[in-house]
């Protein structure tokens, strides 16, 4: 039984600055189901952040605004959820883990404080002991040395790896069904990123929780995720599953995307890249917004945005594979 | 943390000494001789002489300094040259009063200022925000002897609630702390809410609602604790300001604190109560200092602990 825990349907984040419209997240549409990890890939200002940001309604308002869309998580809209019912759901329900480590721990609360707070706060007559011993509880999980000690800890006393495994700790602290990663190894070094791709993989195989795994990293996503969607502009451009989109990338931008990991296997003259820039708001092209820096692009690029088309089980943004397109060749 | 409470305290005693040394060369160098001031101009100078004499005021600088110094380390700063009175008392009484006035004041001002400036920083951008800045701009620049006035024909004299002078009744103080405390409170106020607004933009209140923590409790708690070292700078050098007594407000509101009293001693030369003062002034500027360093310390462990690895 594959069933979705949460399903986000034409998702638009807008936020309304003096110079006009920015279009963070624009119809965005996707599912994460139980016990599964949804990746989700783009460049730096596609929309990945606002996009969870969105589920969990933590947006800055003003200038950020959802203007469309539904939120289904268990069956209920979430954007018809009040302030209250919704902080009831942050860091219960849903958790969040964030790109900088270094900055997002509290600096004048230890480390225990921090997450015996999350729990105080969603385990319902839970005392202070029982809530201290869970938290250094939670510390053994993510194999923090010394849970004992850190607990007592502050922040900056950890390093950034620490750091990060005290804020998914956290985050798991009070079971939550859907654990958001926004980025959660791109401030640290290699090998740390690696221990924590492989503690949130375990802890999710542990808690059964879904995981929706935000980077710009294609090869974290091979390492994590079972499904993958690709975001380019705050559009989604292609879906499918992680084998199929390995496979056989079908989004120029994903093949592009594709030809940036470096290949062990191949002798490379030069690390290839994916020629040019996201478009800034204010010059969006009229067509798809990939169209400049595409290698395939045609007139009918320029021209149109195309739809997301449904293609052997996956979804591709791209006129390529449009009848039209067929017709015209 | 310990030793380093002690160290301070050894600078202190050497700013002070520093700071009366400095005072006694000064009084030497401006113009105007007490004891001509306490004989009217109408003595011999026989008399003039013996007076002299009879204050230590003919002995060799040096050695009226060192005399000083010795006594002074007794906490003795010889007698006022008008009253007789021990200058010690004479400061004791007066910081009484500027004592009771600053706790009145400085209560007002924090209380108000920190309230007024996180209100301003959660409501920013609206017309709440922009009514409480300009409120506390009013604070700040408008003349505290000003305020004071105004506050008197309001109070005082058309609505005849709260007594315009005097200080024997607690409500007495209400006015003048208030008087005083305004410029205090615009000033706290507005660091309060450039600071407040500058935490909230932090990570790691995001990561605070993130686990669904009330709305209150995230300004409340983990903000305002953030944000409290530079208001505490503020804080601390305005409670020395306000120990150090008001000139203008102890005059308006008849107020003998220590603001008046250096005011007076000035006037009449009474070189031993304005050195009294003086040091008593560089004493209080010192251990608020020390004491705001100390609560830079209660607030943020990376000072904390900076200091105790230090040693
Ligand atoms: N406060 C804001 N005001 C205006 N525009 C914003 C604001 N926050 C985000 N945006 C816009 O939203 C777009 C999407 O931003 P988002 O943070 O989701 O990108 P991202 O995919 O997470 O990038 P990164 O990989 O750098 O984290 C960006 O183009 C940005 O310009
Ligand atoms: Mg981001």
């Amino acid at each position: 039984m594959s069933e979705n825990l949460i399903e986000v349907k034409d998702l638009r984040t807008y936020f309304f600055i003096d110079g006009g419209v920015v279009k963070a997240v624009d119809g965005v549409s996707f599912n994460v189901e139980r016990g599964k990890t949804l990746g989700i890939v783009g460049e730096s200002g596609c929309g990945k952040s606002i996009t969870s940001l969105s589920i969990m309604q933590l947006l800055e308002s003003p200038p950020g605004k959802i203007v469309g869309g539904e939120i289904i998580y268990n069956g209920e809209n979430l954007l018809n959820k009040t302030k209250e019912e919704m902080r009831h759901i942050r860091g219960n329900k849903i958790a969040m883990i964030f790109q900088e480590p270094m900055t997002s721990l509290n600096p004048v609360f230890t480390v225990g404080q921090q997450i015996v707070e999350a729990l105080l706060i969603h385990e319902e007559g839970i005392t202070k002991e029982k809530a201290k011993e869970r938290a250094i509880e939670m510390l053994k999980l993510v194999k923090i040395p010394l849970p004992e000690k850190r607990f007592n800890e502050y922040p900056h006393q950890l390093s950034g790896g620490m750091r990060q495994r005290v804020m998914i700790a956290m985050a798991l602290s009070c079971n939550p069904e859907l654990l958001i990663c926004d980025e959660p190894t791109t401030a640290l070094d290699v090998t740390i990123q690696a221990q924590i791709l492989e503690l949130i993989n375990e802890l999710k195989e542990k808690t059964g929780a879904s995981v929706m795994m935000i980077t710009h990293d294609l090869g974290v996503i091979a390492e994590i995720a079972d499904d993958v969607m690709v975001m380019y502009a705050g559009k989604v451009v292609e879906q499918a599953d992680t084998d199929s989109i390995f496979e056989k990338p079908l989004h120029p931008y994903t093949i592009g995307l594709m030809n940036c990991i470096p290949k062990l296997t191949e002798e490379v003259e030069e690390l290839s890249v994916i020629k040019g820039m996201v478009p800034s708001y204010d010059d969006m092209p009229k067509g798809c917004a990939f169209c400049p820096r595409c290698d395939y692009a045609k007139k009918i690029c320029e021209e149109e945005m195309p739809e997301l088309i449904e293609l052997e089980g996956r979804k591709v943004r791209c006129h390529m594979y449009s009848e039209k397109w067929k017709e015209e060749n | 943390m310990f030793s380093y409470i002690l160290k301070r305290l050894g600078q202190t005693i050497l700013v002070l000494i520093g700071i009366s040394l400095v005072t006694f060369i000064l009084l030497q160098v401006v113009p105007g001789d007490p004891v001509q001031l306490m004989l009217e101009k109408r003595a011999d100078p026989q008399t003039i002489a013996a007076v002299r004499h009879e204050l230590g005021l003919d002995l060799p600088l040096t050695t009226q300094y060192f005399n000083f110094l010795k006594n002074a380390l007794h906490f003795d700063f010889g007698v006022s040259y008008f009253s007789k009175e021990p200058v010690t008392a004479v400061l004791l009484r007066c910081f009484k009063v500027t004592l009771k006035l600053t706790c009145l004041s400085f209560i007002f001002a924090v209380v108000v200022g920190i309230t007024c400036g996180i209100i301003a920083a959660i409501k920013r951008g609206t017309a709440i925000d922009s009514a409480l800045m300009t409120l506390a701009m009013f604070g700040v620049s408008a003349p505290s002897f000003w305020i004071a006035i105004i506050l008197q024909i309001i109070f005082g004299i058309k609505l005849n609630i709260l007594p315009i002078s005097g200080f024997d009744t607690p409500v007495a103080f209400i006015l003048p702390s208030i008087a005083l405390g305004a410029r205090y409170a615009g000033d706290i106020a507005r660091i309060t809410r450039t600071s407040m607004l500058d935490v909230v933009k932090q990570d790691y209140i995001r990561t605070a609602r993130a686990k669904g923590v009330k709305e209150n409790l995230i300004i409340m708690k983990h903000a305002l604790k953030n944000a409290m070292i530079p208001i505490i700078t503020l804080v601390g050098t305005e409670l020395g300001c306000m120990l150090t007594g008001s000139m203008l407000i102890e005059r308006v509101f008849s107020v003998p604190g220590i603001g008046k009293l250096a005011v007076d001693a000035m006037t009449s030369r009474d070189l031993p109560l304005l050195e009294g003062t003086v040091v008593y002034i560089a004493f209080v500027f010192v251990m608020v200092n020390l004491i705001v360093d100390i609560s830079y310390a209660l607030f943020d462990p990376r000072i904390r602990y900076g200091k105790g690895n230090s040693k």
